[in-house]
């Protein structure tokens, strides 16, 4: 039993590398692509539009993001854990999920002027439960504004 | 208000590694801590377990006995009636109990306390009395040196870090446990060789039976599995018989059969 447990273990880590670490290129890849795509639309936190131009119609806009870590990063932060100090595997996993609730968020409001008063929360799913998936979500909120066209 | 569209900047909130060298540099670390305290708990518990007194271990043998008490059999009674003879020789300021486990390995061991266990596997391989006395001898030697307590020292360490580590490091952790428990030094199993050989001269004046059981099991492969953790038979058959002709004891007489 003990030699299928090692080699079950050490399976499960090397997929999580190999796959987990092709999946977040291909994702930052298309993150990058995207926000080029949508630089135009001004997305920010300020509570005030961003000129005084005639408002037409308002909305609140949603962009959420829930990505799991691989069984890899999983035992590297479990090791991290142990010592302390910056966990960078997991670093990578919540820029990904901020930047792609704000691009599902843009992509929502497509047609909008600007979208303000821009919100992110983040919050773990099954966190501290037995044979937890260890996954993130992340909701980015604001309002998006439409202007009359002139 | 002015608003100029920038792309976010990549190189601040995510920290660029290489995850496989940080996974490896964070593995070797833990590893070493281990190695480390492990060194410093048998450190620790070698030097309080000098300093165990035997009413300490006959105390602590009690708590741990009520969990294996039980009338001996026919066969225990034998072994036992051996052992307290063997100790009007060996003096042992302890209540030597000997058990029966039906292992089928070939394996004796002294545990804390006073009690002895044989395997039936054991018996089975012997051949005479003389032999089971010698096997008997041997582990009340390890008594009479408190070897038995250090073989126990490195069991507590990993039993330790078994429970620290979680189920899932534990099957590898006890084979690590049962190999460790057995393992005596060289120098003590030779030491409770030679110990051995004096048990067989006070109880049969004479040393035949001493060396028997290892020289067969130099020569057979079904004991390969005991070679494993008890290996360099043939350098303690060499060692008994220089001791027996150092000390000029008698090598010459009849093994007395077994009884059961």
């Amino acid at each position: 039993m003990g030699m299928i447990d090692i080699i079950i273990f050490i399976t499960l880590v090397l997929l999580g590398y190999v796959v987990g670490s092709v999946l977040e290129r291909r994702h930052y890849q298309s993150i990058r692509q995207r926000e080029e795509e949508f630089l135009a639309l001004p997305t920010i936190a300020l509570k005030t539009p961003l000129n005084g131009a005639t408002i037409i119609d308002t909305r609140l806009v949603m962009g959420s993001t829930v990505i799991s870590i691989d069984y890899f990063k999983k035992i590297l932060a479990s090791l991290r854990n142990l010592f302390g100090g910056n966990v960078a595997a997991y670093e990578t996993l919540i820029d990904r999920a901020r930047r792609e609730s704000i691009l599902r968020l843009k992509e929502s409001a497509k047609d909008a002027d600007e979208i303000i008063n821009i919100k992110i929360e983040t919050s773990s799913i099954s966190k501290n439960t037995q044979g937890n998936i260890g996954a993130v979500e992340v909701l980015a909120y604001g309002t998006a504004i439409y202007r009359k066209k002139v | 208000m002015h608003y100029k569209p920038q792309l976010p900047d990549e190189s601040v909130n995510v920290t660029s590694n290489n995850f496989f060298v940080e996974a490896f540099k964070l593995l070797v670390g833990l590893v070493v801590v281990l190695i480390l305290s492990y060194a410093l708990l048998m450190f620790v518990i070698g030097v309080g377990i000098d300093h165990l007194s035997i009413d300490h271990e006959k105390k602590i043998h009690k708590m741990l006995a009520q969990k294996i008490d039980r009338n001996q059999s026919k066969e225990e009674h034998y072994l036992q009636s051996i052992v307290d003879d063997l100790n009007r020789c060996a003096k042992l300021p302890y209540n030597l109990e000997v058990s029966i486990s039906s292992s089928s390995q070939v394996n004796a061991m002294a545990l804390i306390g006073g009690r002895i266990i044989v395997t039936q596997g054991m018996l089975d391989a012997i051949q005479n009395e003389n032999e089971l006395s010698f096997v008997l001898g041997h582990e009340m030697a390890h008594f009479k040196h408190r070897d038995h307590l250090k073989g126990m020292s490195s069991g507590i360490v990993l039993t330790l870090f078994s429970i620290f580590l979680g189920n899932n490091s534990s099957t590898i952790l006890n084979q690590l446990l049962e190999m460790e428990q057995m393992h005596y030094s060289k120098k003590q199993e030779s030491h409770a060789d030679r110990f051995g050989v004096d048990m067989l001269m006070c109880r049969y004046n004479t040393t035949v039976g001493s060396s028997d059981l290892f020289a067969r099991m130099t020569q057979e492969d079904q004991w390969s599995d005991f070679m494993l953790t008890h290996p360099n038979f043939s350098k303690r058959v060499k060692k008994i018989e220089n001791y027996i002709v150092q000390k000029g004891l008698n090598q010459k007489g009849e093994s007395v059969p077994l009884q059961f």
